[in-house]
């Protein structure tokens, strides 16, 4: 069974008012946010101009967003506009050369097609990842720190013993790919364009 | 006892890795300001709300001479808000018309009135600096706008 009760029930309690269920949903997706961000080369004052918008319609949509599964995809697709916005944005700055410029950004940043399917993969383990439970993510992030904890200092850090350490990754990752197997199902047909949620 | 990894886990794992190092470097502020975000929570509980129905950058390249036009439409069941932007100018239209006082509201919690003329059009005297939104009365309601970023 797959563990989407927690964000579900995260999106529920911060859309009636609780805080730290939002600081929670905030914790859990800001991987993903960033890394649609990052992906469009925007840092700095760029980047945090981008997530105070994406934040601020989550706030206000909170209470609409009934299917929470949904909302990986919804995340993506405004941050992806706000970083296009940002980009065409800074584009003003320099002047425009049609015959020369057939690069007019059209909603992405030129990649190879390697880069583009890796960053799509990345998001896609991110927004699964969102959706692990509170144990499952503090294990795993520990495990892909760099340099990687040992368990007996994951086993030390957790509080748990070092022999469950295996058997809890296990579960851990397999969680990790029904959610990412679940999210493939269901995003044919996702949101395009203007992500509304009325 | 723990069982021995398999290569498929660890494949996984170092995707997973490499996906959460990608956005490391925006992370801290995303989520500061993302915590910062909820003090709009709830603000807006007796207003209509206008969604975005209409971003011009997401459907068109409107670059004139490195200029940047965009235009930008909000509505609900009981009116709409057409906003654009050519370069430093800020320009909208409430329909139906209302004439009368339209509320600029920041992200960062400030807020100025600019007025709307019989046609219901308005000017904004620069293009703010942070998202905001706008917040009008109408005959039969308090209406505010989704979060936008010209």
């Amino acid at each position: 069974m797959v563990e989407t009760s927690t964000v579900t029930a995260l999106v529920a309690a911060a859309g009636e008012g609780d805080a730290g269920a939002w600081k929670a949903l905030v914790e859990r997706y800001a991987p993903l946010v960033g890394s649609v961000i990052v992906r469009h080369r925007l840092y700095g004052a760029d980047a945090e101009d981008v997530a105070q918008t994406v934040w601020l319609r989550l706030v206000e949509h909170l209470r609409d967003l009934r299917e929470p599964r949904a909302l990986p995809m919804w995340l993506i697709t405004i941050s992806r506009n706000e970083c296009v916005r940002v980009l065409k944005a800074g584009r003003r700055l320099r002047p425009v050369d049609p015959t020369t410029e057939n690069d007019m950004y059209l909603g992405e940043v030129a990649e190879p097609d390697q880069a583009l399917l890796d960053g799509e993969r990345n998001q896609a383990l991110l927004a699964a990842f969102a959706e692990l439970s509170d144990r499952h993510r503090e294990l795993l992030l520990l495990l892909t720190a760099d340099p990687p904890f040992s368990y007996s200092e994951i086993s030390r850090r957790l509080g748990v013993p070092v022999g469950s350490i295996g058997p809890t990754r296990a579960r851990a990752l397999r969680h990790l790919r029904e959610c990412l197997e679940q999210a493939n199902g269901e995003r044919k047909g996702g949101p395009g364009g203007i992500a509304t949620l009325r | 006892m723990a069982s021995r990894p398999s290569d498929d886990d660890e494949r996984l794992l170092r995707e997973l890795g490499s996906a959460l190092r990608g956005g490391a470097a925006v992370q801290e502020r995303i989520t500061t300001i993302g915590e910062g975000a909820f003090a709009w929570y709830g603000v807006d509980d007796e207003l209509e709300f206008a969604s975005l129905i209409h971003d011009s950058l997401l459907n068109e390249e409107l670059t004139v001479r490195g200029e940047l036009h965009r235009t930008v439409m909000f509505a609900c069941s009981s009116v709409t808000v057409q906003v654009e932007r050519s370069a430093g100018l800020v320009v909208g239209q409430v329909v139906p018309a209302v004439e009368g006082d339209i509320c600029v509201l920041l992200a960062g919690g400030d807020s100025s009135w600019i007025r709307t003329d019989e046609l219901g059009c308005f000017s904004l005297p620069e293009v703010p600096a942070e998202a905001f939104r706008l917040r009008w009365r109408t005959a039969t309601a308090d209406v505010v706008t989704d979060w936008i970023r010209l």
